[in-house]
C-alpha cells in the first residue's frame, strides 16, 4: 500500500531510529531538491533532525500529517506535509514500521 | 544556576582567573549523544561548555583541559540532577512555573516576530498572499507551541510521588490555562497587525 497524510504507523522497535530508513540516497537527494523549492533554508543535513524527530514522534496514534507538521514547526521549516509521505513508504517497505490505519 | 547571587555562596567564587560561567539556552536538536535518550522518551538536555577551542579534535588532550572547568561542569550537572531527583511538590511547582514563564515569552515572540514580518514586509513588498501565509503559519506555531508547552508543564508531575500529585494538579491546570490564554492573546495581536496592514493597503 501507499501511505497518505492520514496514515498512522507503528514502530517495530523502540529507541533510536530515523524516518530516512528505507529511502535510498538518490531519492533523499531528490527529496531535498523538492524541499528546497518550498523552503530555501533546507540543506541535505536538514534531513537528519527532521528524520530523527519524525521517528521519535511515531506513536501508533499520530497521523503522518500531524507528525510532519510538528517536526517542521519544531525546527522552523515551512514544508508541505506531503513531502514526508515518501519517507513513510520507505520505512514501511524496509520493515521499520507497519501501517495501523491507512 | 545563573540566577544565583554570585556574592553569596557562589560555588565557583574562587575561580576568578578563568572565564565566568554564563548559562544560555539553545533550541533542542537531535544532533548529539543525548538523542539516544530522547528516542527512548527520556528528557535529555544537552549541556555543553562552549566555546571549546579543541572540541572534537586531536588537540583535546588532558594537558589542554582545565580541571576546574570539569569541576564546574560536574557541580552544575550534579546539582541539577539532585534538584530533579529530590523534588517535592513545591520544587516541582517552581520548575513548572519556570517552564510556563519561558513558554509565555516564547508565545509572545512568535506573534511579535510574525507581526513585524507582516507590517514591515508589507511596506517593502506588498503581497497579500505572503502576508496571509505568514499569519497562518504563526497561528499554527502558536497552537503547536502552546500545546507542547502545556504538556511540558504537566510533565513535572512525574518528578513527585503519586500521593503528592493531587496537591499540584490545580496549579498545573492553572499554568496550562494561563498558557492557553497567552496564546490566544498573542493570536489576537497577530490578527490586529494583519487587520491594520490590510486597512493601510486599502487606504493607499
Amino acid at each position: 500500500m501507499t501511505a497518505t497524510l492520514a496514515t498512522v504507523v507503528r514502530k517495530h522497535h523502540q529507541g533510536p531510529g530515523t524516518a530516512l530508513t528505507g529511502t535510498p540516497y538518490p531519492a533523499l537527494v531528490a527529496l531535498v531538491v523538492q524541499m528546497q523549492a518550498q523552503d530555501t533554508l533546507i540543506i541535505f543535513d536538514s534531513l537528519r533532525p527532521l528524520g530523527d524527530e519524525f521517528w521519535n514522534m511515531i506513536d501508533g496514534e499520530r497521523t503522518v500529517e500531524t507528525i510532519a507538521t510538528a517536526v517542521c514547526l519544531e525546527f522552523g521549516f515551512e514544508l508541505s506535509p506531503e513531502l514526508f509521505v515518501s519517507l513513510v513508504n520507505g520505512m514501511v517497505n524496509a520493515g521499520a514500521v507497519s501501517v495501523v490505519t491507512s | 544556576m545563573s540566577a544565583l547571587d554570585r556574592r553569596a555562596g557562589w560555588v565557583f567564587a574562587n575561580d576568578t582567573d578563568i572565564a565566568p560561567v554564563q548559562f544560555t539556552q539553545a533550541p533542542y536538536t537531535p544532533w548529539s549523544d543525548n538523542h539516544t535518550w530522547a528516542a527512548y522518551g527520556v528528557p535529555s538536555p544537552l549541556i555543553m561548555s562552549w566555546p571549546d577551542l579543541h572540541f572534537h579534535t586531536q588537540f583535546l588532550t588532558a594537558d589542554n583541559t582545565d580541571p576546574r572547568v570539569f569541576r564546574r561542569a560536574g557541580v552544575t550537572t550534579a546539582l541539577a540532577a539532585y534538584e530533579i531527583a529530590d523534588a517535592g511538590a513545591a520544587e516541582a511547582w517552581t520548575i513548572a512555573a519556570d517552564v510556563a514563564s519561558r513558554s509565555a515569552h516564547r508565545l509572545d515572540e512568535i506573534a511579535n516576530r510574525a507581526s513585524h514580518r507582516i507590517v514591515s514586509g508589507d511596506r517593502v513588498r506588498p503581497d497579500a498572499a505572503d502576508t496571509e501565509r505568514v499569519a497562518a503559519r504563526a497561528h499554527q506555531e502558536l497552537r503547536y507551541a502552546a500545546l507542547r508547552d502545556q504538556h511540558a508543564v504537566a510533565s513535572v508531575r512525574s518528578l513527585i510521588a503519586a500521593g503528592d500529585r493531587p496537591a499540584l494538579d490545580g496549579e498545573i491546570t492553572a499554568l496550562g490555562n494561563h498558557l492557553q490564554t497567552r496564546a490566544e492573546q498573542a493570536a489576537a495581536r497577530l490578527d490586529l497587525a494583519l487587520r491594520m496592514t490590510r486597512q493601510g493597503d486599502e487606504q493607499s
